[in-house]
């Protein structure tokens, strides 16, 4: 455990020059305010850390730790642990340069490599020396006299909780308020921007009217260098002209339009000709001649004209008049080409149908060919059938004639067989030798009926036969004689169509060479042409009309007596003022710009794609930190309650160990559910559980002190002193009396520093225990004795 | 054994959160408000967020 021997100050803060201070096992610092206790205190953590608490919180930068006289200072501090002894020592200029050097065991180390054997040998960092090493009013108030709540910080800051409130304090909550403030700020400009709406859309974007402000300061500055050089050249011509100011006074009027007239001259350049006129025109005539039903028979007299502007319209119209006809050819061309298409289509459609017909006949042919043969025996098929019907009924008369003969002759055969002289049916007297006779022509006769009935059937089959096989035809008949029909129809229709496909093909042809003629014109000449060939006519007119005027100027101003050197300077000068005065003019308009793009960049500041992301990223962060405070809510209870269980015992025993009155047996801490806050409870000997507010200013003393080395011994630092800086300041005797019994105990713990401005503090603490007295004073600077 | 930044892990569990808490208060720990505040403006930088001045 390293033990503080000695410390070297040079040009410290207070302290000029340089001082050495040998430090005993108690050590007390008296002096008044501001004479440099603190100082020397600081001193040493300086040399521990390179900064303390003050620089760390950037309340004061590290070369403010240097003397307000001097350029550099030095601490050199000599520490011991039994035999072992650690040297510190740090330079520092007011560039900022640090030199340290730590020595230990007679090595030496520099810069990171000593810190780091710094801080492992002595365990401890910066927080929990300022927490734990160097105790100060303000850890020991707090915990004495404050509230519940400014007792729970004042433990907070000895647990090194403290951090939370700070960072939410300090940190989050500032922030927090600048993020709502930053968005209020972007909704602004959210709602500048509708307002500049109009002017930003002249520069297409806020990116483009930012670029556009860009390039205005150059362009101002520019134009400024142009001003100031036109401003001098003026000054140079005005003293030229000067001296023939009369002159040029009385001849003003001649002199402005000789300007005038010379600088149209200059403008004008080459001389024109109206070759390009004639030709244009000549181009466009022609057309009207060749197209005279399509235009109005005034244009050719008009483009004759000798009147520049009735030529020049003239043209315009028969331009204007060409393209139209161009324009209504091609509809007609397009109609025409439908219409070619239409017949087209229709005569492949006629010469389909016919070529389908046509394979119909084909097939029919052969029947119809066969009903036209039948034809020649019977007209038709009724024809047939009525003579099938006369030749039936024919055979049925025959059959019933050769019925009879077959009877008679039968009857006779009997009568001639049975050799009877009477009829048997009428009893009349029959004649044998008639009867053969009748029997003979009987049989003469049957035989030419019955050879009539053969016929005749055989007539009455092959008639029936000839019906029905026309019969069978006619459909077939009715079918070709239709197709023959609509093919003879569709043949006339299609010569129609070829008559019309030709007409069409003429018609086209002929629109094409229409089309072809104006096409060649208005590809030689477009009314731009026309335009320019009227204004350069134009222009060479004016132009001649100006030269003859330049010279009769010329010669006026030659009898004034106005040289052309006057002239020269006159015109400079006039030309000079009027640059000058557009110039100027530029200047001030660009600087009305500039404001005018000035407070829109001002008030809007960004694009509104830009401005709403930002806002959204604003509102996400803000939310993003109450959440992180919330919890960091939880993590300062969870916190507190962990660190109060670890620290109970220690607690406890330390306070009994520096609180030997008898009259506490021992001591607890806990949380309060509800606040949070933390409660202190001591036990009597009788088990009695007092709270803090019982307790005497003395007690609850102990209780912080011993709450602080509880801790102190927790962090396990190697270092074995303990500072307290103005620990008392504005406590009644009782607590100081409690103090210095408190510190005897200490003092046999800890190497202790002691530091107040009270006389009557330190002798009480000087008469209780052996210690050295260190007096501070500061006249011009401070001096320990 | 430092149990704030236990605790901070506990509560904010393994997180890009808690990684910026414990940033948070070890900067808060060496050089005070100004250093904490210093690592809360990097991280609104990340979202294009200027709290500088």
């Amino acid at each position: 455990m390293w033990k503080i021997d000695r410390i070297e100050l040079e040009n410290f803060r207070s302290y000029r020059g340089r001082h050495e201070v040998v430090f005993d096992r108690v050590n007390l610092l008296w002096g008044r305010v501001g004479a440099g206790k603190t100082s020397l205190l600081y001193a040493i953590e300086y040399a521990l850390f390179g900064k303390q608490l003050e620089v760390r919180e950037k309340v004061a930068k590290v070369v403010d730790l240097i003397n307000s006289e001097a350029h550099e200072m030095r601490v050199a501090l000599q520490l011991s642990s039994g035999s072992d002894v650690l040297k510190i020592e740090r330079q520092l200029n007011k560039r900022g340069t640090e030199r340290l050097v730590v020595t230990v065991g007679g090595v030496e180390y520099k810069k990171r490599e000593a810190e780091e054997t710094l801080l492992q040998l002595l365990e401890v960092d910066e927080d929990i020396y300022d927490r734990l090493v160097y105790i100060s009013h303000r850890t020991l108030e707090g915990f004495i006299y404050g509230t519940s709540h400014k007792r729970t910080l004042s433990v907070d800051r000895l647990f090194g909780i403290d951090v939370i409130d700070n960072v939410i304090s300090r940190v989050l909550t500032p922030v927090m308020k600048q993020l709502l403030s930053h968005a209020e700020d972007l909704r602004s400009r959210l709602a500048n921007y509708e307002k500049y709406r109009d002017i930003i859309r002249k520069y297409d974007s806020y990116e483009g009217l930012v670029s556009r402000l860009e390039s205005l300061s150059r362009e101002i500055s520019e134009l400024k260098e142009r001003e100031s050089q036109l401003s001098r050249d003026l000054e140079e011509l005005a003293k030229r002209r000067i001296s023939h100011i009369d002159k040029i006074r009385e001849y003003e009027a001649v002199l402005l339009e000789y300007y005038r007239v010379k600088i149209e001259l200059e403008l004008a350049g080459a001389d024109y000709v109206d070759s390009d006129l004639g030709k244009v025109k000549n181009s466009l005539k022609s057309v009207v001649e060749e197209f005279e039903h399509f235009f109005d028979p005034s244009l050719l007299e008009r483009l004759n004209s000798s009147d520049l502007d009735t030529v020049s319209i003239a043209m315009v119209e028969v331009y204007d008049a060409i393209e139209k006809l161009a324009g209504d050819l091609e509809l007609q061309e397009l109609e025409m080409e439908r219409m070619y298409k239409h017949y087209s289509d229709k005569l492949n459609k006629l010469d389909s149908e016919i070529a389908d017909l046509e394979n119909v006949l084909k097939k029919l042919e052969k029947s119809y060919s066969r009903f036209r043969e039948l034809q020649k025996l019977y007209p038709s098929a009724a024809a047939a059938r009525l003579r099938a019907s006369e030749l039936k009924k024919r055979l049925q008369e025959v059959e019933r004639e050769v019925a009879f003969s077959t009877s008679l002759k039968t009857v006779l055969t009997y009568l001639a067989e049975s050799g009877s002289d009477k009829c048997p049916i009428c009893g009349g007297s029959l004649d044998m030798e008639q009867l053969s006779h009748h029997l003979r022509e009987l049989g003469e006769k049957f035989g030419k009926v019955i050879a009539e009935v053969e016929t005749l059937r055989e007539e009455v089959r092959s008639v029936e036969n000839i019906a029905e096989e026309m019969e069978a035809l006619q459909n077939d008949v009715a079918a070709y004689l239709s197709a023959r029909g609509r093919v003879e129809q569709l043949k006339a229709e299609r010569g129609e169509v070829v008559k019309k496909i030709l007409q069409a093909e003429k018609a086209l042809r002929q629109l094409e060479r229409k089309k072809s003629r104006l096409r060649e014109i208005l590809e030689r000449v477009d009314k731009r042409q026309i335009s320019e060939a009227v204004s350069k006519y134009r222009r060479a007119l004016r132009l001649r009309e100006l030269q003859r005027r330049y010279r009769e100027l010329e010669i006026e101003l030659k009898k004034a007596g106005i040289s052309s050197d006057v002239v020269t300077v006159d015109m400079q000068w006039r030309s000079a003022l009027e640059n000058l005065e557009k110039v100027s003019k530029r200047i001030t308009d660009l600087y009305r710009e500039l404001a005018t793009l000035e407070n829109v960049v001002r008030e809007v500041g960004g694009s509104p794609e830009s401005l709403r992301k930002t806002l959204e990223n604003v509102m996400y962060t803000y939310e993003k930190f109450q959440l992180i405070k919330s919890k960091l809510e939880l993590v300062k209870v969870g916190a507190r309650s962990r660190l109060v269980r670890a620290t109970e015992r220690l607690f406890g025993e330390i306070f009994l160990d520096i609180y030997r009155y008898g009259d506490i047996t021992n001591v607890s801490v806990d949380l309060e559910q509800k606040s949070g806050h933390y409660q202190f409870y001591a036990i009597s000997p009788t088990g009695e559980k007092f709270g803090i507010s019982k307790l005497s200013d003395g007690q609850r003393l102990s209780l912080a002190v011993a709450l602080a080395l509880a801790l102190r011994m927790m962090a396990a630092t190697k270092l074995a002193f303990l500072i307290f800086d103005e620990p008392l300041p504005y406590v009644d005797r009782e607590v100081k009396s409690a103090f210095v019994n408190m510190v005897k105990n200490l003092a046999e713990r800890y190497q202790l520093f002691l530091a107040s401005q009270s006389r009557e503090f330190i002798d009480m603490l000087r008469e209780s225990l052996p210690a050295k007295l260190f007096t501070i004073s500061k006249r011009e600077s401070s001096e320990i004795s | 054994m430092d149990i704030i930044i236990e605790e901070v892990r506990k509560v904010f569990g393994q997180s890009d959160l808690q990684k910026f808490v414990e940033k948070l208060i070890t900067a808060y720990r060496q050089g005070g408000a100004t250093a904490a505040r210093a690592v809360v403006v990097e991280y609104l930088r990340e979202f294009g967020i200027n709290v500088e001045n």
